[in-house]
């Protein structure tokens, strides 16, 4: 409690904070720079192609998410269906998180959770490569390391899809709120602190995940070829920009995380 | 052209198809000129732009729409007027005019079919569909097409009964219709439909024969590179780019070879070059602008619709009416688009001038 107190600790905190402000910031700027970018990019291929062939017609009538936002611990993370399987191979989020070195990490297969999962310990450091290429796929700004494990392991036979839908189950009485983190948990499926239900959770489920049933969501097909097979190079970028303004948002979140977590831990340590 | 087709082209056109190059070249004066995208380009809502499209010929579609505007609205009742005139001309028009006309429509007959056919893929709602068809490519039974599951049903169902009959190729497969079929078959069928207008304006000769020559020659070009450049990074193998290419055109056959095995926008720039009237076009972008090539080919395309009409009796000046006044709607929707974002400082970047 003295060290947490002392007059450099409290500095530090004070820093940190200044800095998770600038980075939200600078965060919120990209995401709306990615934004006005990808909806001229939109327009210059309604030029190019024509407004017939670039219109709210070709959206099919039914849509199927590209990619979903999980929560592990503390932060989101933004991982694309088609990364699904690797997760579920792993057969826990926390699995995803470690370091390489420090698991025996399961080759990106369908292939059933590895038995060693349950003795993974349950800190990390860092997103592994697969994730991480996903991540850089979107090209926006660098991955702020802020995707860290919660605290108690959990068991392997815990699915992602079946947090998942727990989750959505506890969401279901959350009452709206102004708070952005906490719409932002309530929309995406995990509670007000943004943790993974415990074991002991009554509505936590020992079933271990059934790869089929993301045989489909894993594939979603690609947005782009709702407007055709040759499509003009602006509509190629507006998909890169509005995928760079999503990973964005994402991390945009993480960083407003932060920035909320600094006070209370500079007055903590007053 | 002898001196005796010349003579007897000028005493003989006027006889049928004179009342409407006339009406067509009054149509063609009312057309935006520089004047008026500047003002437009000063607007600061969609509501001023309608304001001031109120005053020109796009008045009587525009007074009676109702705010807020958007920026569909605005094309949708530009597009009324284009339409509004077509019509007329071709209710007016004898022979071969009326053919003419109906040849420059079969490229939206094209578009109608696939809109429908993606459409009917994404499970939208055929009236939904049909509402937005471009009028001017509508023909009876167009809603059968949502039935059809493969390209032999599309053909056997519903299009063998339509001028597009003709440009379906004896090899219809079976496959069914996914985005790259469809792809495909809407660059097969537009090159089926610019070889078979090619040889109907040569058919009809004159003068009409040599600038519509012209003028589908640089359309056929266009779309050989543009059907290259979109399809860098896909599944599309050269062998079926290749196919894709009309059979005629600067490019045609040595420049078009060159095309279909280009893999960048460099490539393709070095075989553009090597076209002398592309040279200039080409030398105008700076290294890796492809941004830029849409309106730079679009600015070629008006440079040549507006000398059409510097000669008389003949039905190139139909044709260029009708591309003239597609480019003042995208003009519009382009601005219409920039102000909506608030990207004004953009609208110079899609603006083509008329006059």
């Amino acid at each position: 409690m003295g060290t947490m107190s002392s007059p450099t600790n409290r500095e530090k905190l004070f820093s940190d904070t200044l800095d998770a402000a600038e980075e939200y910031l600078q965060l919120q700027h990209a995401l709306g720079e990615a934004l006005r970018a990808g909806f001229l990019s939109l327009a210059q291929a309604r030029y190019a192609m024509g407004a017939d062939r670039v219109s709210s017609l070709q959206i099919p009538s039914t849509l199927s998410a590209t990619a979903r936002v999980t929560t592990a611990g503390e932060w989101f993370a933004l991982i694309p269906n088609d990364m699904l399987p690797l997760v579920i191979a792993g057969g826990n989020l926390n699995l995803l998180l470690q370091e390489p070195s420090s698991a025996a990490a399961p080759a990106p297969s369908h292939s059933p959770p590895s038995p060693h999962a349950q003795d993974v310990p349950a800190t990390s450091t860092s997103v592994p490569e697969a994730a991480a290429g996903a991540l850089q796929d979107c090209a926006g700004p660098p991955a702020a390391p802020a995707v860290e494990a919660s605290g108690s392991a959990d068991p392997a036979s815990h699915g992602l899809e079946q947090q998942l839908q727990q989750l959505r189950l506890a969401a279901e009485s959350h009452h709206q709120s102004n708070n952005l983190m906490e719409q932002l948990a309530a929309k995406y499926c995990c509670d007000g602190a943004g943790t993974l239900p415990s074991p002991d959770d009554p509505l936590s489920g020992g079933a271990a995940v059934d790869d089929e049933q993301y045989a489909e969501v894993a594939k979603p097909g690609k947005p782009l070829h709702w407007f055709g097979s040759l499509v003009a190079p602006s509509l190629r970028e507006a998909e890169g920009h509005f995928g760079r303004a999503l990973a964005a948002a994402v991390q945009a979140a993480n960083a407003q995380r932060r920035l909320q977590k600094g006070p209370a831990s500079y007055s903590s340590a007053c | 052209m002898s001196f005796g087709e010349d003579t007897s082209e000028m005493c003989l056109f006027n006889v049928k198809d004179g009342f409407l190059e006339a009406v067509v070249r009054g149509y063609k004066l009312g057309l935006l000129s520089t004047a008026d995208y500047n003002n437009l380009c000063q607007c600061e809502t969609l509501e001023d732009i309608k304001l001031y499209l109120t005053g020109t010929d796009y008045g009587p579609y525009l007074a009676n729409e109702a705010s807020p505007m958007h920026t569909t609205t605005l094309v949708d009742c530009c597009t009324r007027k284009l339409v509004a005139d077509w019509k007329y001309m071709r209710e007016n028009a004898g022979e071969p005019m009326g053919r003419f006309l109906d040849y420059c429509t079969y490229g939206h007959m094209i578009d109608n079919v696939v809109l429908i056919v993606t459409g009917t893929l994404h499970e939208r709602d055929v009236q939904e569909l049909l509402d937005k068809c471009n009028p001017l490519g509508m023909f009876d039974a167009i809603a059968s097409l949502a039935v059809a599951q493969n390209m032999r049903d599309l053909y056997r169902l519903v299009l063998v009964d339509t001028p597009l009959a003709p440009y379906f190729s004896e090899n219809l497969t079976s496959e069914d219709l996914d985005e790259m079929n469809i792809e495909v078959m809407r660059n097969t069928l537009y090159k089926a439909y610019l070889d078979d207008f090619s040889s109907f304006v040569h058919g009809v000769g004159g003068t009409t024969g040599a600038v519509m020559g012209e003028m589908l020659s640089f359309e056929a070009d266009r779309r050989a590179l543009n059907i290259t450049l979109n399809s860098i990074g896909t599944e599309l193998t050269r062998d079926d780019r290749r196919k894709l290419y009309a059979n005629f055109g600067l490019l045609y056959p040595h420049g078009q070879a060159e095309l279909a095995v280009a893999e960048d926008f460099d490539q393709i720039r070095s075989v553009m070059e090597k076209c002398p009237p592309y040279q200039a076009i080409f030398s105008r972008l700076g290294l890796g602008e492809s941004q830029m090539l849409d309106k730079i080919l679009y600015e070629e395309e008006v440079r040549q619709l507006i000398n059409t009409y510097e000669q008389q009796f003949h039905y190139g000046v139909f044709y260029a009416y009708m591309r003239l006044r597609e480019q003042e709607i995208r003009n519009v929707m382009w601005i219409a688009e920039c102000v909506a974002q608030d990207q004004k400082n953009r609208v110079q970047d899609g603006i083509v001038f008329t006059f």
